[in-house]
């Protein structure tokens, strides 16, 4: 099971990644003025779900039921992205 | 009791009802055909069945168990969809691992349709490759009962005569519901065939029948 959400968020790692660190540089040079770590580590929890959305939701949603025919549904794999981003963007607001 | 029993189905988008108060059961060992023409809701009662769609009112029971979501179907249907399902991102090795438990897996990657494209990413196979490496998924997935939607899609013909064999061979434990246009194909393979038509569902004997409702051009 958990290989199953690893294999799932592999493709959602550096797309988020490049979101979160977009949300960070966004908000150190334009108007919030937050330092660029503690900007994607909040960036993290926002990127998560909107990476899955676009990532599985537009461009390849027929890959859902490969893990719909494992036993999981859209709320538990929406979930697990949010769990695991916000775990990524804690750690990171912690260092920071 | 072992039977995937579907009643009471009924969907509609928007005014348009497509399906209106469908039965269908299917116990392991039977294959059933279902045919329709474009549009009728085929696609949409598998989906329903599987639990990946919701529906305005349906009834399903698995093996005396009433199942309303896709979790609750604890994996005891297993559906194919049409478009290819496989993560692009995944070796087929990594694939057929996570999807099927070890002594399916191990024999799966020794097939001779799925060894040779093991290293590979699934979007680097050609589309019946992929189509087949799918059924074979499917078919040895510790699902019960499978339902598959367009399984000779875009198939060359010596490959629907593998996917054939493979369905009846995997037909003697599980119930089957099987979905195509390929008339013929499932004919051959079907133990029951039954036509989705006006929203309704009915059991057709001979290919004279699906003459007679419009689903075939007559001679």
């Amino acid at each position: 099971m958990l290989a199953s959400i690893v294999a799932f968020q592999q493709k959602l790692i550096l797309p988020t990644f490049c979101v979160a660190l977009a949300i960070g540089i966004a908000g150190y040079f334009m108007a919030w003025s937050t330092p660029l770590v503690q900007g994607t580590g909040f960036g993290y929890i926002l990127a998560g779900p909107l990476t899955q959305y676009f990532i599985y939701e537009l461009r390849n949603e027929n890959e859902y039921y490969f893990y719909f025919n494992m036993g999981f549904n859209k709320i538990m794999l929406y979930g697990s992205t949010v769990i695991l981003n916000v775990i990524f963007g804690t750690l990171i607001l912690l260092y920071a | 009791m072992h039977e995937l029993y579907v009643d009471s189905v009924c969907k509609s988008f928007g005014t348009n009802q497509v399906l209106n108060d469908i039965f269908i059961s299917c116990k392991p060992g039977e294959i059933i055909g279902l045919f329709g023409r474009n549009g009728c809701g085929k696609t949409t009662l598998l989906k329903i069945i599987f639990g990946s769609l919701r529906a305005e009112n349906k009834f399903i029971r698995v093996n005396g168990r009433i199942v309303q979501t896709l979790r609750e179907n604890n994996n005891k249907i297993a559906y194919l969809p049409q478009k290819n399902f496989l993560p692009s991102h995944l070796q087929i090795k990594k694939i057929v691992d996570l999807f099927c438990k070890p002594p399916q897996a191990n024999s799966l990657k020794n097939n001779p349709h799925v060894k040779p494209f093991l290293h590979r990413k699934s979007n680097e196979t050609s589309g019946g490759e992929r189509r087949m490496i799918e059924l074979l998924l499917i078919l040895n997935s510790s699902a019960q009962y499978i339902l598959i939607d367009e399984p000779f899609n875009g198939v060359e013909p010596l490959y629907k005569e593998e996917i054939k064999n493979n369905i009846q061979k995997h037909s003697q434990y599980k119930g089957i519901i099987i979905t195509d246009h390929d008339y013929l194909s499932i004919v051959a393979i079907a133990t029951k065939v039954m036509l989705l038509q006006d929203g309704s569902i009915k059991e057709t004997k001979t290919g004279d029948e699906l003459i007679k409702v419009n689903y075939l051009g007559g001679a």
